[in-house]
């Protein structure tokens, strides 16, 4: 959360201005009302946004907004029962209790919108029944991920995909299932150029999931990947020390790979833009890899270099 | 006197010629960013060094006794906005004006002069290329410079002048779908006494090897691997992968290629017909690491060189070819008999 103040006047004589408080007061509204509709209930960024298109335009200002209130109250968005649009698929047969609610998640029912989750779930929020997977398999591209829900249609595998890059939800909801299977093999399938292999980091080396328990989770989190914060002290006066953790760590890079006979697409040219973003990923990457000696990372740099070196690309096939 | 290898774990390495087992004679790390090219600059009293990283920043090293770093670069070399690749030095045959040319991701070729071992900005290709520059070589002779590009052009410009005097466009298949090429230049090399150029371009999945006139800017064949079958589709492919590097030798009658389909040829540049077939054994290695990785680092061959005759005291005066592989492997080879 920031701590900048942003002041509105109004009224004002520069219409920019009137048109941010006209804003600020619709989604005052809007969230009064859904706090104060059915108790529980939940409401997404996207839907607040098509609530008033004209006014608020695009839907970062519904972003930013939303944002800004929440902390002017010093509350988090979900306590004004705003949650972020799910935007990962996922398709497995998964049984399990959410703070005491049964969800059920079956394959024949299709790829599902991945189930909603606070952002600041705990790791006792969730209950799993169904045996451990066999693999939990990370898509980047819907297209595959579809193509693939036909292949494991009935092994005990799980697909997740984020679409693209991952949001928070996708990561957190990512984090708790892995450290709920410790024994599942969790392999991503990514395309061989810089987006994809940023979206691989995405998932296992960003620390963007924040633990609040990290001591006494049966995780086996390696240090480098967790990045501790300063303590703060709450209302009660406790300390409160916090970690972020990556959503995987033990991610498994299982292609696509720019030299892979399985893979049945060409190669593709990779342009000066590309290039450049290879370069300042290979360097991102480098500067992460603190003398760690992590072998996917490893991975990851080769194909990084080979891609530069060859000026190809490719995609899943 | 030297092997000089550079590697993408960012280490520069010197192997000694002075004796048959070619030990490690000395090496540094340069950048872990992973170095990609490298080229060399005998002068009178030591051996210039000269390697691109894959952050695109340029290193020059001097080896005499021992290898030194050399800093004091032209500020064009330091410019850390300049995205280079590609690089070649030339030894003037008459004065003492050595050349280092250098390419750049925009498409572009730096040309440097060289006194002893202080370099000086001389000038910029001034081209309408923008694809990126891949490949570069010098010709002391007609004071010549070819550069291959991404999209499958070479140009061969004057030193002098830095004008363009011929362009050589990919006859190999094109793309309708895409933009995308399917004949990048991945090497370029003037014969010795530079009436000859060959070309290694992509043609698809495969590999193949024009041999152009520099005087008269023509095409004067390409080598092809005979084949046998009649299903083989458009033109004459070299190597059934990409041809990743050609070598002339010192006097200009043979041509060596490798590709990434682990075999090196040999061709004679007067007949354009294959000499000899060197198929790289991959069981000659023998590396557990090996086993983890994926299927490219089992490639034998990424570049490779003739070494000049005699180099070695005791292995005769055949010519003899250097070999670096994928697979982290340099593998010397000589001529037995007669080819």
């Amino acid at each position: 959360m920031t701590t900048s103040t942003t002041e509105i006047l109004f009224p004002s004589l520069d219409s920019e201005i009137n048109l941010k408080f006209a804003c600020y007061l619709k989604v005052l509204r809007l969230l009064f009302d859904q706090v104060s509709s059915t108790p529980n209930s939940v409401v997404s960024k996207r839907q607040i946004y098509y609530r008033d298109v004209t006014l608020f335009k695009k839907q970062a200002v519904i972003n930013q907004c939303i944002d800004d209130i929440a902390s002017s109250f010093g509350v988090s968005t979900e306590t004004l029962g705003v949650v972020a649009a799910q935007k990962g698929l996922i398709y497995a047969d998964l049984q399990y209790y959410y703070r005491d609610k049964l969800v059920n998640l079956e394959k024949n029912e299709g790829a599902t919108l991945l189930p909603l989750i606070s952002l600041e779930s705990r790791h006792e929020d969730f209950r799993f029944i169904s045996s451990c997977p066999e693999e939990i398999i990370i898509v980047e591209k819907e297209s595959v991920f579809s193509k693939l829900c036909k292949e494991h249609g009935q092994k005990n595998k799980i697909l997740i995909t984020a679409k693209g890059f991952p949001d928070r939800l996708t990561k957190r909801f990512l984090y708790h299932l892995t450290q709920h299977y410790p024994e599942a093999k969790v392999v991503a399938l990514v395309d061989s150029d810089v987006y994809g292999l940023m979206i691989l980091k995405e998932y296992k080396y960003t620390p963007a999931i924040k633990i609040t328990e990290f001591p006494k989770l049966p995780i086996t989190v390696k240090d480098q990947f967790a990045r501790k914060t300063i303590s703060k002290l709450d209302e009660l006066g406790h300390m409160n020390p916090s970690w972020y953790v990556s959503p995987c760590s033990r991610l498994e890079y299982v292609g696509t790979f720019l030299f892979d006979n399985a893979n049945s697409l060409g190669h593709l040219d990779i342009t000066c833009r590309d290039f450049n973003n290879m370069k300042s990923f290979l360097r991102t990457l480098l500067e992460f890899d603190h003398g760690s000696p992590d072998p996917e990372m490893k991975k990851v740099v080769r194909e990084l270099q080979m891609g530069m070196f060859f000026f190809k690309k490719r995609e899943m096939d | 006197m030297f092997t000089v290898t550079c590697s993408a774990d960012g280490s520069l390495k010197l192997w000694s010629h002075s004796s048959s087992d070619r030990r490690l004679e000395t090496e540094v790390f340069v950048d872990k960013f992973g170095l990609h090219h490298v080229s060399l600059l005998e002068t009178s009293d030591s051996l210039l060094i000269g390697t691109v990283s894959f952050s695109g920043k340029f290193y020059l090293y001097k080896m005499s006794n021992r290898l030194t770093a050399v800093d004091d670069l032209p500020a064009e070399l330091k410019n850390e906005k300049s995205s280079f690749w590609a690089l070649k030095f030339m030894k003037d045959l008459e004065e003492d004006h050595d050349v280092l040319a250098i390419t750049m991701a925009s498409g572009e070729t730096q040309i440097y002069n060289l006194h002893g071992e202080t370099l000086t900005y001389s000038a910029t290709t001034s081209s309408t290329e923008k694809s990126f520059a891949t490949s570069v070589d010098l010709d002391p002779t007609f004071k010549r410079m070819a550069v291959g590009h991404q999209n499958g052009n070479v140009y061969i410009y004057d030193l002098e002048y830095l004008k363009p005097l011929y362009e050589f466009q990919s006859y190999g298949l094109k793309k309708a779908t895409s933009s995308s090429s399917l004949s990048t230049v991945r090497c370029v090399r003037f014969s010795p006494g530079g009436t000859l150029m060959a070309v290694a371009r992509d043609s698809g999945a495969y590999g193949t090897i024009f041999l152009y006139d520099v005087k008269y800017g023509e095409v004067i064949g390409t080598l092809t691997n005979a084949s046998h079958s009649s299903n083989v589709g458009i033109g004459g492919f070299a190597h059934n992968s990409w041809c990743m590097s050609v070598s002339f030798n010192e006097d200009g009658t043979l041509l060596a290629s490798g590709g990434l389909d682990d075999t090196i040829r040999v061709w004679s540049t007067s007949t354009r017909t294959k000499e000899a077939n060197l198929v790289v054994s991959k069981s000659d290695v023998d590396d557990e690491a090996l086993s983890h990785t994926n299927q490219l680092d089992h490639a034998t061959c990424c570049a490779l060189s003739f070494t000049p005759r005699g180099l070695v005291p005791g292995e005769g005066d055949n010519d003899g070819l250097v070999i670096v592989g994928f697979d982290r492997v340099i593998r010397w080879f000589r001529e037995a008999g007669g080819v």
